[in-house]
């Protein structure tokens, strides 16, 4: 595990920590003005639905105030690299500080509001509370994210660059690749889309948020439909497509500025698998680590695609630009 | 997979299809389980008629090398890999024959001569 960059930890770990803690300690101070029993759950409406103890909120924020920077910042200090975060690392970071000022301020007024009251079922509304929490929470991921460094360019060590391919003038070469999800992505993938069904049946059991089935549908298609891709070498240049067909991602021999066999490591480039965007303007078509082929366009952009035998593939690019 | 055809050799163009998956057979970037790639996608790439490729697809199910399933394109067989054994006994052979001076085209006749005793 490295160490977290200081700027990456003060976004995903230390200034959530400390939101939290600030929650906390106002609603324990404000623990005499409260009744005995609060709202403590608001329904869809924005009235009170649910009610417990007066100390039930401050335990709630403190432990989700400790468990969510923590797991973020467990993720990113494995993940990130001395190079710098991926945008995919960085989005992670804000999404803890996100998600921890929306926590800490709705949890905090909403005791707030309730100071005072006789009990917990006369407690105001809570909708414009989260208004405020929301916005609050928007800015500071903002800042969070421009406080961060940004995703540096250079990305691995450069590959010893991969030799041409002998084609002779007039030869007709096309070189076909395949990338698929490797069988521990695969249920990886599976694991994930089982908890967000359960977690969504689970919704809409106890609430009946039926368009919320849309989620397991979309994620289930987009899984699907880009578990596996066919990758193209031709007199047309690079083109990698998806069994759906859509996206397609294409690279013009005349845009090919070098193509090279290359190495990935999928979490820490590319922050996770499938359509990624990585370190330094390169596009991944990311379904496992190793091998890959890497195509660098003339505009300083790259596509980076997991496929086996790239050295064949790169060599007979390089051959067909130079043609 | 890669396929290289010369126009202006005289080799038929489904001959030198199989032939370019024959060679990926032997340097093992072709794999028993692996599916060529459809035959139509090689087709357009090569510029060339998609029968022709299906023609070298046939030639080489006829080998015993793929499989061809409606559905399932052209799958390679359990038993179209050559063996590791079979490769080194080839090396040595060539190495033989090198040594002695043979050249391919006259190793190349004795194989024919053997298979068809």
């Amino acid at each position: 595990m490295n160490r977290l960059p200081l700027r990456i930890a003060l976004v995903a770990v230390i200034v959530p920590f400390a939101l939290a803690a600030v929650g906390v300690a106002l609603q324990l101070a404000w623990l005499p003005e409260l009744p005995a029993t609060i709202a403590t759950h608001w329904g869809l409406t924005g009235e009170p639905d649910a009610f417990g103890p007066a100390w039930t909120m401050p335990l709630l924020l403190g432990v989700l105030g400790v468990v969510l920077p923590a797991a973020f910042g467990t993720v990113l200090a494995r993940t990130v690299r001395p190079e710098g975060p991926t945008a995919t690392q960085k989005l992670l970071a804000v999404a803890s500080l996100f998600a921890v000022t929306l926590l800490s301020i709705a949890v905090t007024v909403s005791v707030a509001i309730q100071r005072g009251i006789e009990v917990g079922t006369s407690s105001p509304a809570i909708l414009p509370t989260l208004g405020i929490g929301i916005a609050a929470a928007l800015i500071l991921g903002a800042v969070g994210w421009f406080l961060m460094p940004r995703a540096t360019s250079g990305a691995s060590t450069p590959d010893l660059a991969t030799p041409p391919l002998p084609v002779a003038p007039g030869e007709l070469v096309v070189w076909v690749g395949h990338a698929r999800f490797s069988t521990w992505v695969v249920i990886l993938l599976c694991g994930i889309f089982a908890v967000a069904t359960a977690a969504v049946v689970f919704v809409i059991a106890l609430r009946g948020v039926w368009p919320l089935a849309v989620v397991p549908l979309v994620l289930g298609v987009s899984l699907l439909g880009t578990a596996s891709w066919r990758v193209r070498v031709d007199a047309a240049g690079l083109t990698v497509r998806p069994t759906l067909g859509w996206p397609q991602y294409r690279v013009a021999l005349g845009e090919v500025a070098s193509a090279n066999k290359t190495s990935v490591v999928p979490l820490g480039e590319f922050g996770g698998y499938g359509i990624r965007w990585g370190l330094g303007r390169r596009l991944g078509i990311i379904t496992r680590g190793g091998e890959a082929l890497e195509v660098k366009r003339r505009d300083g952009r790259a596509v980076v695609v997991t496929v086996d035998d790239a050295a064949t593939a790169a060599g007979l690019l390089t051959a067909l630009a130079a043609r | 997979m890669l396929f290289r055809l010369d126009p202006a050799s005289g080799v038929p163009i489904f001959d030198q299809l199989a032939a370019s998956v024959r060679g990926e057979l032997a340097r093992g970037t072709l794999r028993a389980g692996d599916r060529l790639p459809p035959a139509r996608e090689v087709a357009t790439a090569l510029a060339i008629n998609i029968h022709t490729v299906l023609r070298a697809y046939q030639d080489l199910r006829d080998e015993g090398l793929v499989d061809l399933r409606r559905g399932r394109g052209a799958v390679v067989t359990d038993n179209a890999g050559l063996s590791p054994e079979l490769l080194a006994a080839v090396h040595d052979l060539v190495a033989e024959a090198r040594r002695l001076g043979v050249g391919v085209g006259t190793l190349t006749a004795v194989l024919r001569e053997e298979y068809s005793a």
